[in-house]
């Protein structure tokens, strides 16, 4: 039953889960990773492929194609 | 583990997809950019080159360009000064083309003049063609009458002429008669013989000149003349010395083969000229 969260008597206290040091590297690696697609976004823009709109930073330059925004 | 920290595990994972993707196409389109980049350089070297070589090719074009300009100014110069002296031909023949034309028109007055002037002198002409076809009628006829006169006057002058000539043998003969009788009558007969005996007759149609004339110690005047035996002449032939007229007498005494020398005969007459030169004939 404890499976649905019942408290079965004599059965042991259930301990609640706690933010702990492994919660705070994953919120330290979540703000690189965000950081890192933010620059990654921004100059994959620059040399993306023309007319690729929202995408382009994940789009490939055709072989022997390369047309870029600017 | 805590709710929060699922949600940041969860959270990471899907940001690291987004980044892989991300850098696999900003891997990628970079090196396409980078070969292209290299491309582009290379076209823009090989189009360096072209353009350096247009350059220098354009320097020499343009510095022959500016050669010929500089030619063809002067060209345009010397055309300018041709076009001005032209221009001031031009302006000189005009004004003597105009004169021309005054002149032309006064010519053509004067034609018309001229004209009318010639018509009246053919008229004219015309008028005189009749009178000196009269003229020339009667001139024929004169000419004619004065050759009919003149064939008159010539034979009439050839009978004077032939009068004169035996007028001038009777003188001869009186003169000889006389010569003789006033040697005596004895000597007159002698004389006759000797004239029919001692002076042959020379060949008719002979005819000869003078080529030499010399006096002899007694004064007696001898000739030379420029034919001899070859011509039937002898000794003691009697021949005329002529020079529009009869002159004198000889008496040939020495012929050779083409020359004789004979004595000159004047009958008695004085102040007579014989002259290189003159007709020795037979008879007159």
């Amino acid at each position: 039953m404890s499976q649905f969260g019942m408290q079965m008597p004599g059965a042991q206290r259930a301990r609640k889960a706690r933010m702990n040091v492994y919660t705070a590297i994953m919120f330290c690696a979540v703000l690189a990773l965000l950081t890192a697609n933010a620059i990654a976004y921004l100059n994959g823009s620059i040399i993306a492929p023309k007319d690729a709109g929202a995408m382009g930073p994940l789009t490939i330059h055709e072989k022997g194609r390369v047309s870029i925004a600017n | 583990m805590h709710i929060v920290t699922k949600f940041l595990v969860i959270l990471a994972a899907i940001l690291a997809i987004t980044l892989s993707g991300m850098t696999i196409a900003y891997t990628s389109n970079a090196s396409a950019v980078a070969d292209a980049l290299q491309t582009k350089e290379n076209q823009l070297s090989a189009s360096k080159s072209a353009v350096n070589e247009l350059t220098a090719r354009s320097g020499a074009e343009k510095e022959s360009l500016i050669q010929k300009n500089s030619a063809l100014e002067n060209q345009i110069s010397t055309l300018q000064a041709q076009i001005a002296s032209y221009q001031t031909d031009n302006a000189r023949l005009s004004t003597e083309v105009s004169d021309q034309k005054t002149a032309s028109a006064l010519h053509a007055a004067q034609v018309d003049e001229f004209t009318a002037i010639a018509q009246t002198y053919a008229e004219v002409n015309k008028a005189q063609s009749g009178e000196i076809s009269d003229l020339r009628t009667r001139t024929l006829d004169m000419a004619r009458r004065e050759i009919e006169l003149t064939d008159r006057i010539n034979e009439l002058e050839g009978r004077l002429q032939v009068a004169v000539e035996t007028n001038r043998s009777l003188q001869e003969l009186n003169v000889e008669l006389r010569d003789q009788l006033d040697r005596g009558g004895n000597a007159i007969s002698g004389a006759t013989a000797n004239s029919a005996e001692g002076t042959l007759r020379a060949p008719q149609n002979f005819t000869s000149s003078i080529t030499a004339i010399r006096t002899d110690e007694s004064g007696n005047v001898l000739i030379q003349i420029a034919a001899g035996t070859n011509d039937r002449l002898r000794e003691d032939m009697k021949l005329m010395i002529v020079r529009g007229g009869w002159l004198a007498n000889v008496i040939l005494e020495r012929v050779d083969e083409n020359e004789s020398v004979g004595r000159v005969n004047f009958l008695g007459r004085e102040g007579v000229d014989i002259r290189v030169g003159d007709r020795v004939l037979p008879t007159l």
